[in-house]
């Protein structure tokens, strides 16, 4: 099981991108990115997101599924679009399961499920970072 | 009872005459007064005939010479007019004036009654122009005194007319023709003026001269004069005679005779010629001198009326007349005839009046009788009838046959209370005769009704029980049903008001259980995260709560603000709303709180906001908005809910609020939200629940009254 400091390890090389339209949630969800990473760039939706990301400017970007104006899917294509490598990972609630497939075949690397699981968190941002730094390296 | 009746209207009734008489009387006085006026009319006939007879011999023969003697005059002095202007004529000398009366020839030649035209001055001077008795040809002369030759040459004609002329004519011819000239040339001008008769130079036939004045300048006169033959007159006179054995004769006026008729002649064996100007007493002529003897004797004054006279056998009627009429009278004209002979075909004319009179007089008195007949047999009948019926007998009588309108109407009217009494009295029979049957089966009846109601009683009140029973399960049902899909909704929407802060609570724990791992935490970020994650916790609990109480069979009406109510639905149902992207636009006011039931209304609200969320998320609509708008109109307080999800199909606007109308199908909808919310809006709260499309959305609008605790 990896633990917290497994993780922490990534905290400099591994910058991310979060995209969430619930203040409270971004605050909150935020606040747990930024406990493991030092470069974190958050944006209220997906229209922000695309304004904000840049070809390799981010290793990560997380992005809520359901948001106003963008939502998650759409982002995936458009990012994917821009850069096929890019990792990405979907921060979804459990009863939207059924779009899993659908965001497989849009190119989403991992889905992280709400309410938030930390241990299941920790393994899928580990597993993420790995992979990114692998593929760097 | 009828017989008293019938008796005291006779005894009332004023005691008339029948009919018949009344009709008799009158007829009878019409025929009278016809009979009378007749005789009249035929007296005055009678007696104006024979005026008018007379009367007609006399203008007739007048109007006749007056006429012919105009047609004369009236070409020759127009002739005279034309050809010779006074101014010109003034200058004829006599030599002209002989060319002048030669103008006349062509003129006199119509007129053969016309033998001489003669023209002097006043020394006598002048000429004549003649029609040669021979030849007819006109022949001028110089005026006879003056001309020896003329008298030789016509007594060759007859050598007797010395002798009769000295008989009546004055010797001195030439103071006979100034006197003559002196009487024209006083006169006006184109006055005619006459002369007494005489007999024409070396003729034996008597002429009487017309004469008018031709001026011609200052102190220059001519007098032009026509000759005219008295037997042509009498010729005239002839023709207006109607009767055969009629007379005419022409006499002077001291009665000398000039010319007679000619079976008078005949009968004295006579010619106009042997009258000579003889007195008429000389004749035989008993008929004519009685006239005169009756003329004279009646010292008529009016000459134009008839006298009668002669024995009762043969009465006669005549009358003479002046000639010609105006100012002195130089002539006589007497017309006489038989009066039978006058009256004869009046005398028919009467008989047929009469014939005809007494026809119509016959005539009269048989349709008077029949006229009776018609009139008076139907009212016997009728009367006859009437009695019979008075005395009990209803039978149907002889039809009466009849065609005077009121009379026809009287015997249908009586016919028709005849048969209203009969028919009336066989039923009054036959209801005696089955009354008792009636009652008895009446009676039973009324029995058996009442057992029924018994029983109907009785088993009424079960039966309704059983009915509101069965109504009251299947209204369970239907509202278990309802509940049961409503709190499958509500779960779902408790899931997604869960979610965001079981989100951040796991999210917020997770944290803290990274900080403790990696050893790096300070008491103020922990008291920070804590305290957020019972926020978290009062919100989780805060929205069972909400939806605890809207599950809460507590039915209590409450004051309550709309406005509260609204929020309530949001809590429950705003998230859900929030994670389809759907905006809520807010905009309401109210002025006050309302009593109502607070449960049922945010049901209401949750129905409505629930069914726009499914249909903007089945359709797809791209910024999905429910308004909610809230407003004070009058003593209502309306809700208005509106979508933009393209409204609800026409065909199914009337049938949203029927039960079980549903268009989500059967795993989706139970098709009795709508209908419970129309009947908790309109039948519990007293409200409306209506709903229209609008700007591309279905606008639901909920309406209810502010009443008080006790109206609700």
């Amino acid at each position: 099981m990896i633990g917290a400091k497994e993780l922490i390890k990534f905290s400099d090389r591994i910058r991310i991108l979060y995209v969430e339209d619930d203040e409270k949630l971004r605050e909150d969800t935020g606040r747990l990115l930024g406990t493991f990473f030092k470069n974190l760039t958050l944006a209220e939706n997906g229209r922000i997101a695309m304004e904000k990301y840049k070809p390799g400017e981010f290793d990560i970007v997380i992005s809520d599924f359901v948001m106003p104006e963008m939502d998650g899917m759409e982002l995936t294509r458009q990012i994917k679009a821009i850069d096929k490598d890019q990792v990405l990972i979907i921060l979804s609630a459990h009863d939207e399961l059924h779009f899993v497939e659908e965001f497989r075949a849009a190119g989403v690397d991992d889905f992280i499920f709400k309410p938030l699981n930390i241990k299941e968190f920790i393994d899928t941002m580990h597993k993420a970072c790995l992979a990114v730094t692998e593929k760097k390296d | 009872m009828l017989k008293h009746k019938l008796r005291r209207i006779r005894n009332r009734s004023p005691k008339g005459i029948s009919i018949r008489s009344s009709l008799f009387r009158n007829f009878s006085i019409l025929i009278i007064l016809i009979l009378i006026s007749f005789s009249a009319a035929l007296l005055i006939l009678q007696f104006s005939e024979l005026s008018m007879l007379s009367r007609r011999l006399v203008t007739e023969a007048s109007i006749e010479m007056e006429s012919e003697f105009q047609k004369i005059f009236q070409p020759v002095i127009k002739n005279i007019n034309i050809s010779a202007h006074w101014g010109r004529l003034k200058q004829y000398n006599t030599l002209e004036s002989k060319e002048m009366l030669e103008m006349f020839i062509p003129i006199l030649d119509e007129y053969e009654y016309i033998v001489r035209i003669k023209s002097s001055d006043r020394e006598g001077n002048g000429f004549s122009l003649y029609k040669n008795p021979m030849d007819d040809e006109w022949i001028t002369t110089q005026t006879y005194t003056d001309l020896p030759g003329t008298r030789e040459l016509v007594s060759k004609w007859d050598d007797n007319l010395d002798l009769i002329e000295r008989r009546w004519l004055p010797i001195n011819r030439d103071l006979r023709l100034e006197a003559w000239y002196q009487s024209v040339i006083d006169s006006e001008s184109y006055r005619l003026g006459w002369n007494e008769p005489y007999f024409l130079e070396n003729s034996r036939n008597l002429v009487i001269t017309a004469s008018i004045k031709i001026e011609s300048g200052v102190g220059k006169a001519y007098v032009l004069a026509f000759d005219i033959l008295l037997k042509d007159l009498q010729d005239i006179m002839e023709k207006t005679v109607l009767s055969e054995n009629g007379i005419v004769f022409i006499s002077t006026m001291d009665d000398r005779l000039i010319s007679i008729s000619g079976n008078v002649l005949g009968n004295l064996n006579l010619t106009n010629a042997d009258l000579a100007l003889q007195s008429l007493y000389d004749f035989d002529l008993p008929r004519v001198k009685e006239l005169l003897k009756e003329w004279d004797s009646r010292n008529r004054r009016h000459l134009s009326k008839v006298v009668y006279f002669g024995s009762a056998r043969d009465r006669w009627v005549g009358t003479i007349v002046p000639f010609p009429g105006k100012g002195v009278p130089i002539l006589k004209i007497g017309m006489l005839a038989p009066l039978s002979d006058v009256m004869h075909y009046d005398i028919v004319r009467v008989a047929t009046i009469f014939l005809i009179f007494i026809l119509a007089l016959l005539f009269a008195v048989f349709m008077t009788k029949k006229m009776a007949k018609r009139y008076i047999n139907p009212v016997k009948k009728i009367l006859e009838q009437s009695l019979r019926i008075s005395q009990g007998d209803l039978r149907k009588g002889e039809p009466i046959d009849c065609n005077i309108s009121e009379l026809r109407q009287l015997a249908d009217t009586h016919e028709t209370m005849r048969q209203a009494l009969e028919e009336s009295r066989q039923q009054l029979e036959e209801y005696s005769r089955t009354l008792s049957q009636k009652v008895e089966e009446r009676t039973f009846e009324l029995n058996r009704k009442s057992e029924e109601l018994e029983e109907l009683n009785r088993t009424l009140e079960e039966r309704v029980k059983k009915e509101v029973e069965a109504n009251q399960q299947k209204d369970q049902l239907m509202l278990r049903s309802a509940r049961q899909a409503q709190m499958g909704e509500m779960l779902s929407m408790i899931a997604h008001q869960w979610r965001q802060p079981l989100s951040s609570i796991s999210t917020v724990t997770g944290n803290l259980l990274v900080f403790i791992e990696l050893d790096n935490y300070n008491k103020e970020q922990f008291f920070e995260l804590l305290s957020s994650i019972n926020e978290h916790a009062q919100f989780l609990s805060r929205t069972i709560n909400d939806f605890r109480y809207f599950f809460n069979p507590n039915k209590k009406k409450e004051s309550i603000l709309l406005e509260t109510i609204i929020e309530q639905t949001i809590n429950i149902i705003g998230r859900s709303l929030e994670y389809k992207n759907i905006v809520l636009e807010k905009d309401y006011r109210f002025e006050g709180p309302i009593i109502t039931y607070p449960n049922e209304i945010t049901q209401v609200f949750l129905n409505i906001i629930k069914n726009a969320q499914d249909v903007i998320v089945e359709k797809r609509v791209e910024k999905p908005i429910i308004k909610i708008k809230g407003y004070q109109d009058g003593n209502m307080q309306v809700v208005e809910i509106k979508d933009n999800a393209g409204g609800i199909p026409l065909e199914h606007l009337e049938k949203v609020f029927d039960p079980y109308f549903s268009t989500k199908g059967e795993k989706q909808g139970t098709g009795l939200g709508l209908y419970m919310s129309k009947l908790i809006i309109e039948k519990h709260c007293k409200g409306r629940l209506a709903v229209q499309n609008e700007d591309g959305g279905a606008n639901f609008i909920i309406s209810m009254p502010m009443l008080t605790d006790e109206e609700i």
